[in-house]
């Protein structure tokens, strides 16, 4: 982290803000590279204050009061959890759905999953014991009206204007619903009825929050766009309240840039349009992670990564394949599926808070969580059971007196009588050999995860780097890559670690997706219709973002078809050819989906004599937006010891006790070398480098873990 | 003349007891507890990436969507490692398949590294052909090592009818060709010869040699990890976690079964119409479980089954195995590791020549959904007899019985011309019993399945053309109860854009409900399949109705076993049996009811006439005193309706061979003058009695200082009799139309009904602890039958309060 000591006046700053569940975090760029970091508590459930705290302390770094940052702020990004928060808190509105009549149960029903879906694979042999995720909405507040179309969109059943307006009534009148959904079965094909809808219900009903599913998610299946959109009612009042009055707080505050809103597609929208797409905000925290480690990726020309991003509670799995962020179709938020496209982020339960225990004489790690509140043993809130972080106060790897830069004092001791009671006694061996087991198999579990995912993706480990950050992994890297055969192991920039997902934030481009679905074989006797609406989303997209002032020269755009085998259900996204849509672009469209389908899931698994169907034709507008630039630095001396701050023993398996150094990882600088046993200790997290390995800061201070012998190995 | 329960066939071979050919083993080395845990994990994730694997590779509406599968480790010997999450009634079988594959392959053509098997055989495993297993033999250092396996239904293997369930099949050579264990991949090549020949013999061969490939795929999968994992630790620890694994797990099961009663369990289930010949038409079949638990094992005894049918309407032995694991895990062992450690606790009594183990070459084309289901239904039964017992299992776990599944093959061509055929998976829409303290869920999936998901409308209409009507719960599918069954799925459609559907159905449970309610609970509707005929649906369309109200069309209902053809005017209704009411309706909680009411679940009428609940006109709330009156009045008019066992004809004591009756009357307990069975017996009367054990709400065993132990009423009160006889022949019974416990409870012989409803009250009270359906000629089950010693081993409780709460 580098304050800034000369301030030219028209120094151009460009923000990233984040605000998760513990910690409001702050990241200010500049045009030279320059990157001051701030983090504050969040104050649920009025998120702005810990925000602008965060801000003011990353103003003061800059010596500079909040309106004068602001004022000379051109970029402006803001990732919420204020979505996120009302979901998990079920705050969210009271919503009304109009449907087709005779589908009025279709989201109660949840395709008859609600037992098992969102729940981890573990979860399904126990499903007679669990439990169907909270309804968003009930019965009453679901009223079903004639209408109705089919595959083609042809109108088989007219719009019941009356039983439209009735229900609006009763459900706005008497239900007193703050937000309506409007889903009719095969508006994804054909949107009219709901755009109809929604326009009588606007005349009468001015001020009434309406969403219609063909504009959430134009996908063909109407539990998965039920759910999104209702989803989205349920989310938008709140995060509409809070984004108003954000905007108008940073106005106060002298902000002149648009402020932006980060969403889980990995792209930000400006916050006015944000409250209508508000279930994108959801997970897009995460979302910040794995694009700050794209762009980290593509400095480091390393086109093949995973990310890992461990915190109290969980850890949190993404990829990136050929330098680009993988989305998922199909994410659980408390279980409830959403559509739209989101950056494919897998969630297991491990993380510092995860609970070790015994029983049988069999030791087991998670998924159970102490959480943030009471927290591990070691907090001195009130846990009693012992955690991942307890073990490892316990070893020594994390500094009781210097966790999270010392904001937080922790109890040794109590983890250690823990430990001692709950694990150590039951399984007969010592505190440390408990300890060092926990290590390992939180460590193990969590390297389990990421091979599953990998592997079920249809990759190969052996082709990714592994990007591991977040407050709570930097004691643990080097020990999920030694289970992992990856390329190799890093810490992106240091000292950022614990901001990742702010530096992303502020790194992000307008993205708006925009989508037409379809139900046709691919390709068509006539490509017309198919180009023609190819065209139409273009030119609505460049539409928006020139009203959002975007120059033409900073937008791109990119088509691309979602395409599957006919009677196969894995559909495979694939960019168009340059140029118009001819016989020739959908033959080559038609290779790259076959060349692609194989790639992932194996030769010969596509069933090619079936046909092909188009499912959606997506095109892609980005809008560059200004932002800072990481700059690389010049290399120094592998020469480290300058850093060095002190020695802690350190317990590192089968009963070694060794006198490890340890360095203050945020002076330490790129090229620097640091051999292990040494723990690197910053502001925000502790990286453990283990016996045999060593750790390098390269040009921008990532931190690389490599084995020793490795590293001094030529380059082959 | 009454149909014997739990009898064998004397013209049968004697039922022989089917065991797994292997015990656990002891880990070749010690294991610390930390790489225990490591390995442990590690093994379940490959487990899963054997699943993941699969779908990523078929990407087929049975894997991708349906989870129709199975995937499997085992040790070398076959003894389960891992068993995936998928379909129990796959998954129980494979150490039958493997064990099989062994068997006969070992000495030619050989079992070797880089060798898989196929096989589709119902007499190694399968229960019916179109299930295809594939497993692969893993190799370390020479030594077979491990197996890996999948096993996954198929659209198409041949046979008579598309899809493969054959009706009009009398046996296995009209049904999808055999394939006996055959190597299909050797030196880790797929075989072009057995490929060529498997595709040949299929409708779909595209999709089958996409299948195929995806098994192939997983199993490799396996294998890549479970070999990386031996190259990390070493063959000896590896093979020692797999088997602490399983050790675990038998622990665990073991702790589970002595905390359960032990004694014998007896359900039954039976099936309607045995293939498409006019003489399978009357058939009916019956599945007879008797379980004992041990204390240490559990021996499922289906002796008393019926002999296989000439139909299409038996399955394979792994039929039985798989129906008995999805009747038991999900309600007992959902917490436990499924592997062989709860497979060596297991014992199945069968008689060979029966419709769940049938002699080589009956039709078995149908064997899941007849067979399987239905000995699942008859296992769940005995093992929730068993769990009534049991204060937390008889709570809360939605597992349990299950019930029919609408087997359908839809078909015809699309608006281009081109054949279309399908499984509607919506039939998986299946709903949940309600428990003690739980009304069972709506629309849950079936019991056995963990995991199961049918498909959108909007994907459906997608893929063939037809158009719903409707798709959501079926109001009145549930069985009522103190806590009532959840709803399960109802659908409409008809064909569109398309002059025809072919509809064949392969079902049962249209002439009766399969799933009873326990504990004096009413059975939910049967399986209901409707056409109404060249209705005015596309006219309602055009002046801008969604006639969604069934009553609107005049329906005919289908057999459950019976072809259709429908034109763009017809319309199919698919009504799924809904769960079962668990105790007696007269004691839901009035607020409750009311609460039903105002959702809409029940009608005001339903309140009054089902539940006693007497709504205030004004507040729409119970009163209390109507209600209380009302409710006395309803029990009052049972036991003015009813009649003494003995006062039944067609239930004359003694009749057919009901073996707790005989039991008794060894005893020289029945016979006794002025003690005749089906009537009260005066032992016990006036002594003091103190409760031991509460099953459902009403019944009790009680036990009075000199030890013996009683059935009891704790209502009122009331001793039926010793605990050794069964309270039901002491109670007083009504018998019924099946109509009269559910308005859709029978929908085909309504005018020759075989099957009735038989309620049993307190003769004490008039509460109503137990119910069945039965044909009249079906003897009344002695469903718990304790052990003595287990018995006197319990405490009681202080007089009147005791482990239960008693109402």
């Amino acid at each position: 982290m580098m304050a800034a000591r000369r301030l030219p006046a028209e120094t151009a700053y460009y923000i990233g803000t984040d605000v998760g569940g513990t910690f409001t975090d702050c990241v200010v760029l500049d045009d030279d590279g320059r990157v001051v970091i701030s983090k504050a508590p969040s104050t649920p459930p009025q998120f702005g204050e810990g925000l602008f705290r965060a801000l003011a302390q990353a103003a003061a770094q800059l010596h500079l009061t909040l309106p004068q940052l602001l004022a000379r702020t051109r970029g402006f990004a803001h990732g919420c959890t204020v979505a996120t928060n009302a979901l998990i808190n079920q705050r969210g509105a009271r919503v009304g759905l109009i449907t087709t009549k005779g589908f009025e149960d279709t989201l109660l029903l949840m395709r008859g999953s609600a037992f098992c879906q969102g729940l981890p694979v573990e979860a399904w042999y126990h499903k007679t014991q669990n439990q169907r995720p909270f309804q968003l909405l009930a019965p009453p507040r679901v009223i079903g009206i004639a209408e109705r179309s089919d595959r083609d969109g042809e109108e088989v059943v007219a719009l019941d204007e009356a039983a439209l307006l009735a229900a609006a009534r009763v459900l706005l009148e008497e239900e007193h619903c703050e937000a309506l959904s409007l889903v009719f079965l095969w508006a994804c094909v054909n949107p009219v009825h709901e755009q109809r809808a929604r326009e009588l219900i606007l005349a009468r009903y001015p001020a009434a929050c309406v969403t219609i599913s063909s504009e959430v998610v134009a996908l063909i299946g109407e539990y998965e766009r039920t759910s999104t959109t209702v989803l989205n009612s349920y989310l938008r009042p709140e995060v509409e309240r809070y984004l108003n009055a954000l905007t108008g707080e940073l106005n106060r505050h002298e902000l002149r840039a648009p402020c932006y809103v980060m969403q889980a597609n990995g792209g930000v929208v400006p916050a006015a349009r944000a409250a209508a797409q508000a279930v994108t905000t959801l997970q897009s925290g995460p979302a910040g992670g794995v694009l700050a480690a794209k762009i980290i990726g593509r400095l480091l020309r390393s086109t093949k990564i995973i990310t890992g991003d461990m915190g109290g509670t969980s850890f949190d799995i993404s990829l990136i394949v050929d330098g680009e962020i993988r989305y998922n179709t199909r994410s659980y938020h408390q279980r409830h599926v959403v559509a739209t496209p989101m950056v494919d982020v897998e969630s297991i339960g491990a993380g510092g808070g995860s609970i070790a225990s015994v029983r049988d004489g069999r030791i087991s790690v998670g998924p159970q969580s102490a959480g943030a509140d009471p927290g591990p043993v070691c907090y001195g809130r009130g846990g009693t059971q012992p955690t991942v972080t307890d073990a490892n106060v316990v070893l020594g790897y994390l500094n009781p007196e210097f966790f999270l830069g010392g904001a937080l004092r922790l109890d040794r001791a109590a983890a250690e009588q823990a430990i001692a009671s709950q694990i150590a006694r039951p399984l007969g061996c010592s505190v440390h050999e408990a300890a060092a087991g926990i290590f390992r198999i939180v460590n193990a579990h969590m390297a389990d995860a990421i091979r599953y995912h990998v592997l079920a993706r249809g990759y190969d480990l052996r082709d990714f780097d592994l990007y591991l950050f977040g407050g709570a992994t930097g004691v643990h890297a080097a020990g999920i890559g030694a289970e992992l055969e990856v390329r190799s192991i890093v810490v992106p920039l240091a000292g950022l670690a614990t901001v990742l997902s702010a530096f992303g934030i502020a790194n992000s481009d307008v993205l708006r997706v925009l989508v037409a679905a379809h139900a046709t074989a691919f390709p068509p006797a006539d490509l017309s219709a198919t180009a023609q609406t190819y065209e139409r989303l273009e030119a609505e997209g460049r539409a928006e973002l020139a009203a959002e002032g975007f120059a033409a020269n900073r937008v791109s755009v990119e088509r691309w078809a979602n395409l599957r085998y006919h009677l196969q259900l894995t559909e495979v996204e694939v960019p168009l050819p340059a140029g118009p849509l001819a016989p020739r672009t959908a033959a080559e469209l038609v290779r790259r989906f076959d060349t692609r389908y194989a790639e992932l899931y194996g030769a010969g698994a596509g069933f090619k004599d079936a046909g092909r169907d188009l499912i959606s034709q997506l095109v892609k507008v980005r809008g560059r937006t200004p932002k800072g630039r990481l700059e690389a630095v010049p290399l120094d001396s592998p020469h480290s010891a300058y850093a060095r701050k002190g020695v802690r023993p350190l317990h590192l398996g089968a009963g070694t006790v060794v006198d490890t150094p340890l360095y203050d990882g945020d002076a330490l600088r790129a090229g620097n070398v640091v051999a292990g046993p040494a723990v690197l200790e910053m502001q925000g997290t502790t990286v453990l480098v283990p016996p045999g390995y060593q750790a390098e800061y390269d040009a921008y201070r990532n931190i690389r873990l490599e084995p020793a012998a490795a590293a001094a190995a030529p380059e082959s | 003349m009454m149909k014997p329960f739990g009898q064998p066939h004397p013209d049968l071979p004697p039922p022989a007891v089917l065991r797994t050919p292997y015990a656990l083993r002891q880990p070749p080395v010690a294991v610390d507890p930390v790489t225990y845990e490591i390995l442990r994990h590690r093994i379940v994730y490959v487990g899963l990436t054997i699943g993941e694997t699969l779908k990523k590779v078929s990407g087929t509406i049975v894997t991708t969507e349906a989870n129709d599968m199975s995937t499997y480790i085992t040790l070398d010997d076959g003894a389960p490692v891992f068993l995936g999450p998928y379909v129990v009634l796959h998954s129980g079988i494979a150490d039958l398949i493997i064990g099989n594959v062994i068997r006969l392959n070992a000495e030619d053509p050989g079992i070797r590294d880089g060798d898989m098997f196929f096989t589709n055989d119902p007499w190694l495993g399968p229960a019916h052909q179109p299930d295809c297993a594939i497993v692969a033999p893993i190799f370390v250092d020479d030594r077979l090592f491990l197996w890996a396996g999948v096993t996954l239904h198929q659209l198409d293997m041949g046979g008579l009818s598309p899809g493969g369930l054959c009706p009009a099949a009398r046996d296995a050579y009209a049904e999808p060709t055999l394939y006996p264990a055959v190597k299909i991949v050797e030196n880790g090549r797929l075989r072009a010869d057995i490929d060529r020949l498997l595709r040949r013999n299929s409708r779909l061969p595209e999709i089958l040699a996409l299948d195929i490939r995806s098994m192939i795929a997983g199993n490799n999968a396996a294998r890549r990890d479970l070999l990386r994992l031996v190259e990390q630790y070493g063959p000896a620890v590896v093979q020692s976690v797999m088997i602490m694994m399983q050790q675990d797990a038998s622990r665990r099961f073991q702790a589970r079964l002595a905390e359960l009663p032990r004694g014998r369990f007896r359900s039954r289930d039976w099936y309607e119409i045995g293939g498409s010949a006019p003489e399978l038409q009357d058939e009916v079949y019956e599945v007879d479980c008797t379980l004992t638990n041990t204390g240490e094992r559990l021996i499922f005894d289906f002796s008393g089954t019926s002999k296989q049918s000439s139909g299409f309407a038996n399955c394979g032995v792994g039929g039985l195995r798989g129906g008995v694991l999805a009747g038991l895990l999900e309600q007992i062992a959902y917490d436990i590791a499924w592997n062989a450690g709860i497979l060596v606790h297991l014992e199945i009594v069968s008689q060979a020549g029966t419709t769940n183990n049938p002699n080589f070459p009956a039709a078995v084309s149908d064997g899941i959904t007849e067979g399987a289901i239905a000995t699942g239904i008859a296992a769940g039964g005995a093992v929730g007899n068993m769990i009534l017992a049991h204060d937390e299992l008889r709570a809360t776990t939605i597992g349990g019985a299950g019930s029919a599944f609408l087997g359908n093959t839809m078909g015809g061509l699309d608006r281009d011309g081109k054949f279309w055929g399908t499984l509607l998976m919506d039939a998986i829409g299946m709903a949940a019993s309600g428990k003690e303290r739980r009304d069972g869920p709506d629309v849950c999936g079936s019991g056995g399945i963990p995991y199961t998901q049918y498909a959108n409308v909007e994907t459906n209409e997608l893929h063939y053309p037809f158009l719903y009507l409707f798709r959501r719960r079926g109001a009145q599918s549930f069985g009522h109860g103190y806590r009532r069954g959840g709803c399960a799925l109802e659908y409409a459609l008809k064909p569109h854009k398309t002059p025809f559907i072919y509809l064949l159905l392969w079902c049962h449970g249209a002439e009766f409900p399969n799933t009873g309610g326990m504990a004096g609970g009413l059975p939910p509707s049967a399986a209901v399949f409707r056409l109404a005929r060249g209705t005015d649906v596309r006219a309602r369309f055009d002046k801008g109705e969604c006639p969604s109200e069934p009553e609107i069309f005049a329906w005919e209902a289908l057999a459950a076993k019976s072809e259709s053809y429908l034109g763009e005017d017809d319309i199919i209704y698919f009504g799924i049996p809904g769960g079962a009411g668990y105790g007696d309706p007269l004691r839901r909680e009035p607020e409750l009811v009311v609460a039903d009411v105002a959702a809409g679940v029940i009608r005001a009428e339903q309140a009054r006439q089902i539940y006693g609940v007497v709504l205030n006109a004004r507040s729409g709330g119970a009163d209390p005193d109507a209600s209380a009156a009302c409710r006395h009045e309803w029990r009052q008019r049972r036991l003015a309706g009813a009649r003494w066992v003995s006062e039944w004809p067609q239930l004359r004591p003694g009749a057919g061979n009901n073996p707790p009756l005989a039991e008794a009357s060894q005893g020289g307990f029945a016979t006794q003058p002025g003690n005749p069975l089906g009537s009260p017996s005066p032992e016990g009367e006036g002594s003091a009695v103190r409760p031991l054990l509460r099953l459902g709400l009403d019944l009790a065993v009680a036990r009075d200082d000199r030890g013996r132990c009683f059935w009891q009423c704790l209502g009122c009160g009331h001793l039926y009799c010793r605990v050794e006889e069964n309270p039901k022949l002491r109670a007083k019974l009504a018998i019924e139309h099946l109509r009269d416990a559910h308005p859709l409870a029978q929908m085909t012989r309504t005018e020759a009904p075989r099957f009735f409803f038989r309620r049993f009250f307190c003769p004490g009270c008039g509460a109503q602890w137990a119910s069945e359906v039965a044909r009249a000629s079906d003897p009344i089950l002695f469903n718990w039958e304790f052990e003595r010693q287990w018995l006197a081993s319990l405490p009681v409780g202080p007089a009147g309060s005791a482990g239960y709460t008693a109402r």
